[in-house]
């Protein structure tokens, strides 16, 4: 009956240390010096203990607390910044605190179901979390008894942001624990599958894929995860959940994730397939725009050409202001695929192992349609120089074509070139 | 008002009308009116509970309960005449309580009382009152843990006390309080 006042209780003892932790922090280090400096001529206090000395200035000082005086509140803070780093240091068990509140919390979870009270509550976990810098298992043994799922069951935005600040804070603690992982999985694929706060959801997917470490044991569940919503979230309208979806691919390719022959085909022509749409639709504006610009030559306006600025009209561009970053974000998926063959100097794959040149030539076997593509790209479209990300969209795109030239120079020649020459 | 420094007797210690509302106030109509549903459904009470504060932010809300109105009032009179309402609770309210002198009806009626230890945390707080002339909080928390403790209705108000004085609490003695929660969880 009184678990969750006396969380409440513990977690503002807390946060009452935390308070003047932070202040300390605020005031630099070179605070204390500078404060005995001023106010004890230099003496400090350091010769009595430190409870002793404490009372002692209290007792000398009754109006210690009188903040209406600017060198009153200073005292004042020096007393309770120096207490309080004590206590934080020497005095309070945050494991201790942790082991006890959650597993007492966790049986609160079960009974509640107000939005606000497991908002607070898992705010409460998370402070206390914040505070355990070691002992992960004995955390992660605790958090293993939460049940997340039944948490998202409540349609919480306020739940869901505080969850995933809580698996945040866990898993750039912990990249390697398979349950954490666990845990971010099964939040992602809830959230996910309901589409339930989807733009903080999906950036908490890129998240866990850039944060879990390599040997995390569970990372296949990444990965699957990936195969389980690439169809629906890699064709999403809203340009930048699209972005976003397009890092979790990266990241997929850079954990290995793709790791079959069959896998490593679909996503290179994932890639293809979105690299066309968007140089459809930019050749399509493109044409738009030159059609306007003949028809007001037509009817006798020349202002384009007597200004001669036409290379940066780019108003029918407007409506896109994502399309450098989509197409870069596409690009870095099959320059990582291909990087990594040549940097590793091989692919191993469940059902190939390829070396040196073998593994980087069946990787540009895999990804000629889109590096023609990106070539025509290259050598046809004109620079909007005014979109966002062109610059750096243009740069990457000619070192992903140099690589290219640099990894197979023979290669580029007769399966790029000379077909898009006879084209 | 009363007159503490006057040579007239009868100024001295003249009733005066906070001292007496706060008195009528805790023992008539502060007490917890739903303490069963905090008993049988906490979610909802502790969810209510949190309107409630909420709601003490604003003056004289419609929709307050007269228990809610007691304590607004009570809080708002010991802000205003505080040179005669805070000695009054202090020496003989809770003095007399501590000594079973002061005879109250029910566990409600004590719970009420000691919830004005709560609101005094606050205004000693917001008034940055000095340390010497502040309540003697752990009295008070230690009178209800020797005392009081088989009772879950006080455990609950010395909670809420250490939550409204956790800023004033000696941090000399704040490690005992938060050990002691924590044993208590």
């Amino acid at each position: 009956m009184l678990i969750y006042e006396q969380c409440s209780c513990v977690h503002k003892m807390l946060q009452e240390i935390d308070y003047w932790l932070k202040m300390s922090t605020n005031m630099g280090s070179g605070f204390y010096g500078g404060l005995n400096q001023r106010f004890f001529g230099g003496s400090g206090s350091s010769g009595s203990s430190l409870v002793g000395g404490t009372s002692l200035r209290r007792q000398a000082r009754s109006d210690l607390i009188d903040f209406s005086n600017d060198q009153n509140l200073v005292e004042s803070q020096d007393d309770q910044i120096e207490m309080s780093t004590m206590i934080h240091s020497n005095l309070i068990d945050y494991l201790k605190t942790f082991q006890i509140v959650c597993s007492k919390l966790v049986n609160l979870f079960h009974s509640f179901s107000s939005p606000n009270l497991v908002w607070k509550m898992v705010n409460i976990l998370s402070f206390i979390l914040e505070k355990n810098t070691e002992s992960d298992q004995q955390l992660i043994e605790c958090l293993n008894q939460l049940n997340i799922n039944k948490l998202l069951q409540l349609n919480s935005e306020q739940v869901n942001e505080a969850l995933i600040d809580m698996l945040k804070q866990l898993l750039a603690h912990q990249p390697n624990s398979p349950i954490i992982l666990e845990m971010c999985v099964s939040l992602l694929d809830h959230c996910l599958t309901k589409t339930q706060h989807i733009d903080d959801t999906i950036t908490f997917w890129v998240f866990t894929m850039r944060v879990t470490a390599n040997e995390n044991p569970s990372k296949i569940s990444l990965k699957n995860l990936f195969m389980k919503f690439c169809v629906s979230y890699g064709s999403v309208k809203k340009e930048q959940l699209f972005i976003e979806f397009l890092k979790v691919a990266q990241e997929c390719a850079l954990i290995d994730g793709f790791n079959t022959q069959q896998e490593i085909v679909q996503v290179l022509d994932f890639a293809y397939q979105k690299f066309r749409l968007e140089v459809e639709h930019e050749n399509q504006l493109q044409k738009m725009r030159e059609d306007k610009r003949r028809q007001r030559s037509l009817s006798g306006s020349h202002s384009e050409q007597e200004s001669g600025n036409d290379d940066y009209d780019d108003s029918d561009f407007n409506d896109d202001s994502f399309m450098y970053e989509k197409k870069l974000n596409i690009l870095h998926i099959a320059h990582i695929i291909i990087w990594k063959a040549i940097n590793e100097k091989g692919v191993t794959l469940q059902d190939i192992t390829l070396m040196g040149h073998d593994a980087v030539r069946f990787i540009l076997d895999a990804q000629k349609k889109f590096i023609l593509l990106a070539t025509a790209y290259l050598t046809q479209n004109r620079v909007q120089r005014t979109m966002p990300t062109s610059s750096s969209f243009f740069t990457y795109l000619i070192t992903f074509i140099d690589r290219i030239i640099i990894a197979d120079k023979n290669w580029f020649m007769t399966e790029i070139l000379s077909v898009l020459h006879r084209e | 008002m009363p007159d503490p420094n006057s040579k007239d007797e009868e100024e001295q210690n003249r009733q005066d009308g906070a001292r007496q509302l706060i008195q009528l106030l805790f023992q008539k109509y502060l007490p917890l009116q739903n303490v069963e549903q905090w008993k049988e459904e906490p979610e909802s009470f502790i969810e209510q509970e949190d309107d409630n504060y909420l709601m003490l932010e604003y003056d004289m809300d419609a929709e307050m309960t007269l228990s809610l109105l007691s304590f607004q009032l009570i809080d708002k009179l010991i802000e205003k005449f505080y040179t005669t309402t805070f000695p009054f609770i202090q020496n003989t309210l809770l003095q007399s309580y501590f000594t079973g002198n002061l005879k109250l009806q029910s566990e409600l009626e004590e719970d009420a009382l000691l919830s004005i230890v709560c609101m005094l945390g606050k205004i000693q707080k917001d008034n940055k009152t000095p340390k010497d002339q502040q309540l003697d909080v752990c009295f008070v928390l230690d009178m209800i843990k020797q005392s009081k403790w088989d009772n879950i209705l006080f455990q609950r108000r010395y909670i809420h006390i250490l939550l409204q004085w956790v800023k004033l609490i000696p941090k000399s003695k704040f490690v005992h309080y938060y050990n002691f929660v924590l044993e208590n969880l």
